[in-house]
């Protein structure tokens, strides 16, 4: 169960990611794909990743290893805050560096990730 | 055993030599009077096969006179070598609409002595039982026979003038064009379109140049300011007294550059009829080497040379409060003009702005023209476009100024209307996304009271 639970949710996790390289791959090639990408990025950047809200997922984040710390322990803890950390420097990456701002899926990239690191809790949780 | 194959065989011969035989005899050539006591029959119907650009008003097929024969509509045998899955259906509404119908004669005239054969013989495949075959020469050449034609035929290019213009000659119209230049218009990068090829010679413009998204929301495409316009003007060496033709894989592309260039001040900016397909159909080859455009320092004039050619939403404003001089003529589909559909996933607000007037594009969505299309993406016959206006009570002497989401569509029907010599003429390039985002502005949806339904 624990094992089919993490093979699940690594599998989301890479699954996402590959899909938002094609959308953004595609959406170079297709106006309606770009405008659309474009209109979620303003809209995004404008409510839930405007610098007003960085606070919030600041909190987010630090409940999700919280949680990740109070649920696992030993091996389990480890693996888990290691792939959790992964997911944080990719956020922190990705906010950080100017060329992700320009991709036309910079802010569903900022949730794909944010998501990575939330779903440590869940495997944290199955692994309890 | 011998006979047993050659008689199957000797069949087949007969039937596949048989059906030229059969269209030939029932095409006759008729000469200039038939046609003349033809022009005032109602049993009767007069066809231009030829090429559109032919029936605008070019002098193609070596013809010493540019134009139609009054009163004649049109059937252009090149519709018939479109690849659409959809042919069929757009013939059979343009057989429709055109009255070009099976009780009626049809008089099928050409200048080529093969587009009249090629579209008799789609039309004999359909019933049509009563076909002539006239040579529209016989007519050009006679001075005192009336052949009509677009005042500004020449705006929109067929491809063989444009081949000629690459080819270093100076075709009709050009004979004043000090420096001619080609540039292909597609939104995106050059991977998107230009890089799969475009036509030779021709540099490309990424739409998102003449107007950029906007940074913060609501996101819109609009026409970037002045100096921004000015600034591309010179990177892309457009000056006041150059010619420019612009082409495109999708025409909407070319006639929005047009108008934008039309505005920026230079003094003579065409398009290719039917875009691409148009150069493609005629057996023109497309190239994939890049070009780069030769900027200039000095544009010659003002910009906007012409700010005419687009209406500010405070000059749409005032025109809307003189309805008796002003139309506000709504180029969306009929959907997006009732307000059951915003048209874009970028812009979710739906209805249409106050006092305007339902004026057609297409019916699919907010990237379909064919209400002012040829199946072969040509301008379609500007006395059909007229009626569709007229069913709608748009009054063609008043000041018309076209708009639909964000300028493209408004574009082609601007240009349309400048080819058929209508003016006053304008743009309200904002649009619906432009009004519908400006806090303020009146909004209404629903079946319009006026307008009819489409």
């Amino acid at each position: 169960m624990k094992r089919t639970v993490r093979i699940a949710i690594t599998t989301a996790q890479l699954l996402a990611i590959a899909a938002l390289a094609i959308v953004e791959g595609l959406s170079g090639y297709r106006a309606g794909v770009m405008q659309y990408l474009y209109f979620k990025k303003i809209h995004y950047l404008e409510t839930l990743y405007s610098p007003g809200h960085l606070g919030w997922h600041l909190v987010f984040l630090s409940i999700c290893v919280l949680v990740i710390i109070m649920l696992t322990n030993g091996r389990q803890r480890k693996q888990h805050l290691v792939r959790y950390t992964v997911a944080c420097c990719a956020l922190a990456a990705a906010y950080l560096v100017p060329w992700f701002h320009g991709l036309n899926s910079y802010a569903h990239l900022l949730i794909v990730l944010e998501g990575c690191a939330a779903a440590e809790c869940i495997g944290a949780w199955a692994a309890s | 055993m011998k006979k047993r194959w050659w008689l199957p065989a000797w069949l087949m011969i007969m039937l596949v030599g048989a059906a030229p035989v059969q269209a030939l005899a029932t095409f006759p050539d008729i000469d200039t009077q038939a046609v003349v006591d033809a022009m005032n029959d109602p049993g009767w119907v007069i066809v231009d096969t030829r090429l559109n650009d032919a029936f605008n008003g070019w002098k193609l097929d070596h013809m010493v006179r540019g134009g139609h024969i009054p009163g004649a509509v049109d059937f252009s045998a090149n519709w018939l070598k479109v690849d659409d899955d959809n042919l069929d259906a757009l013939l059979s509404e343009a057989l429709t609409t055109k009255g070009i119908l099976p009780e009626k004669r049809v008089i099928l005239y050409d200048a080529n002595g093969s587009d009249a054969g090629k579209v008799a013989d789609y039309l004999s495949s359909r019933g049509y039982p009563h076909l002539y075959h006239y040579d529209i020469n016989a007519w050009a050449t006679d001075k005192t026979r009336t052949l009509d034609r677009y005042p500004n035929y020449q705006r929109i290019i067929p491809a063989v003038v444009l081949k000629a213009v690459i080819d270093g000659t100076l075709p009709e119209s050009f004979e004043n064009s000090k420096r001619i230049i080609i540039a292909e218009a597609s939104w995106g990068e050059e991977k998107t379109a230009y890089a799969k090829g475009h036509i030779p010679g021709a540099f490309h413009i990424n739409t998102d140049r003449i107007e950029p998204p906007t940074t913060k929301d609501p996101v819109m495409w609009m026409l970037a300011d002045d100096k921004t316009l000015a600034q591309f003007a010179l990177e892309f060496g457009f000056t006041r007294d150059a010619t420019v033709i612009v082409t495109a894989a999708e025409p909407l592309a070319a006639y929005r550059v047009a108008t934008v260039l039309q505005y920026i001040g230079v003094g003579d900016v065409r398009v290719l009829n039917g875009g691409q397909l148009a150069w493609t159909m005629a057996g023109y080859a497309l190239e994939t080497r890049r070009h780069d455009p030769v900027p200039v320092t000095d544009f010659g004039g003002p910009i906007p040379g012409n700010p005419d050619v687009i209406d500010t939403m405070e000059e749409t404003r005032t025109g809307l409060r003189t309805p008796e001089t002003f139309t506000l003529v709504d180029n969306r589909t009929w959907q997006e003009h009732i307000g059951e559909s915003s048209g874009y996933s970028y812009h979710k607000k739906k209805g249409r702005i106050p006092g305007s007037v339902f004026g057609y594009a297409g019916k699919k969505d907010a990237y379909s023209m064919d209400d002012f299309r040829n199946p072969d993406k040509t301008m379609r016959n500007a006395a059909e476009i007229l009626a569709l206006w007229r069913k709608q009570g748009i009054d063609t002497r008043k000041h018309l100024s076209f708009m639909c989401g964000s300028g493209w569509r408004a574009a082609e029907v601007y240009y349309d209307a400048d080819v058929m010599g209508l003016k006053p003429i304008s743009i309200f390039s904002d649009g619906w996304i432009g009004w519908s985002n400006t806090p303020g502005n009146p909004i209404e949806s629903g079946i319009p009271e006026k307008s009819s339904t489409r």
